[in-house]
């Protein structure tokens, strides 16, 4: 897993204007214009934002259509998830090994 | 947006509570156990200032590769036998993006003891606001597309 790419993923994630875009790209792949429009930010900043988000490869935008429609990307999400995962698999090993432990020191064998 | 889906674990040992909380501050137990299978602890990578503000630093050892992880936990609340409150530095050299929580409760439980982990992650531009958790999204977008 590309470290580098989980940290954009993350960052990417951590702004609120983000992430409501990305629950509206959820429904469907929309315009600029049309992802602006709920927000009392302007097209630009929209622009902005959606580079964030293609840089951390959460969304994708058409290089051909004029109005470049933009599509969420749930490859990114699957990554972040899966971080998720190998934290969780972590802690199980651990409380694996603190169950032996425990009771190796009260002198039970397992 | 509350961070309601964070990684946790729950856990239930044969052991008095307070056994079971002294195995994370010891560093001769931490050795024992504090690595998952197939990763090991060197005693000599092992620290502990086992007191509020204090630390808990340690490798892990991938014997097959030799890879080695440095772990550290921050600690920030400590109230024996039951709470621990850990803070962990992002290290993006060891595939760890952000800053991570980690919340360790021990409970009584019949004769043993119920620990549960609760870890959460969050960038540095998300510190301090309640709304941040990472997971909290990646569940909303789940079930959006569900």
């Amino acid at each position: 897993m590309a470290t580098d790419q989980l940290s954009l993923t993350f960052a990417a994630l951590a702004n609120p204007t983000r992430r409501a875009i990305l629950d509206r790209l959820a429904k469907g792949e929309a315009t600029v214009a049309e992802l602006a429009k709920p927000f009392s930010v302007s097209p630009p900043a929209i622009s902005r934002h959606l580079k964030v988000l293609e840089r951390a490869g959460l969304i994708s935008r058409s290089r051909v259509a004029q109005s470049r429609p933009t599509t969420l990307r749930l490859e990114a999400l699957d990554e972040a998830d899966s971080w998720m995962q190998a934290c969780r698999t972590t802690w199980e090993g651990r409380m694996d090994r603190l169950g032996e432990h425990l009771d190796r020191v009260q002198g039970r064998r397992r | 947006m509350k961070a309601d889906r964070e990684v946790r674990i729950t856990r239930t040992f044969d052991a008095p509570r307070e056994l079971v909380f002294r195995a994370w501050l010891d560093p001769d137990q931490i050795v024992a156990w504090m690595a998952p299978a197939g990763l090991e602890v060197p005693r000599s990578s092992v620290q502990v200032d086992a007191r509020l503000g204090g630390r808990i630093e340690y490798s892990m050892v991938d014997a097959s590769s030799g890879r080695e992880h440095l772990v550290v936990f921050e600690i920030v609340e400590l109230s024996e036998p039951e709470l621990l409150l850990f803070e962990s530095p992002a290290q993006p050299e060891f595939g760890f993006p952000e800053r991570i929580s980690t919340r360790v409760t021990f409970e009584e439980d019949g004769n043993g003891t119920t620990v549960t982990i609760t870890q959460t992650g969050h960038t540095d531009e998300t510190i301090g606001d309640a709304d941040a958790g990472w997971t909290s999204i990646l569940d909303k977008l789940e079930s959006l597309l569900a």
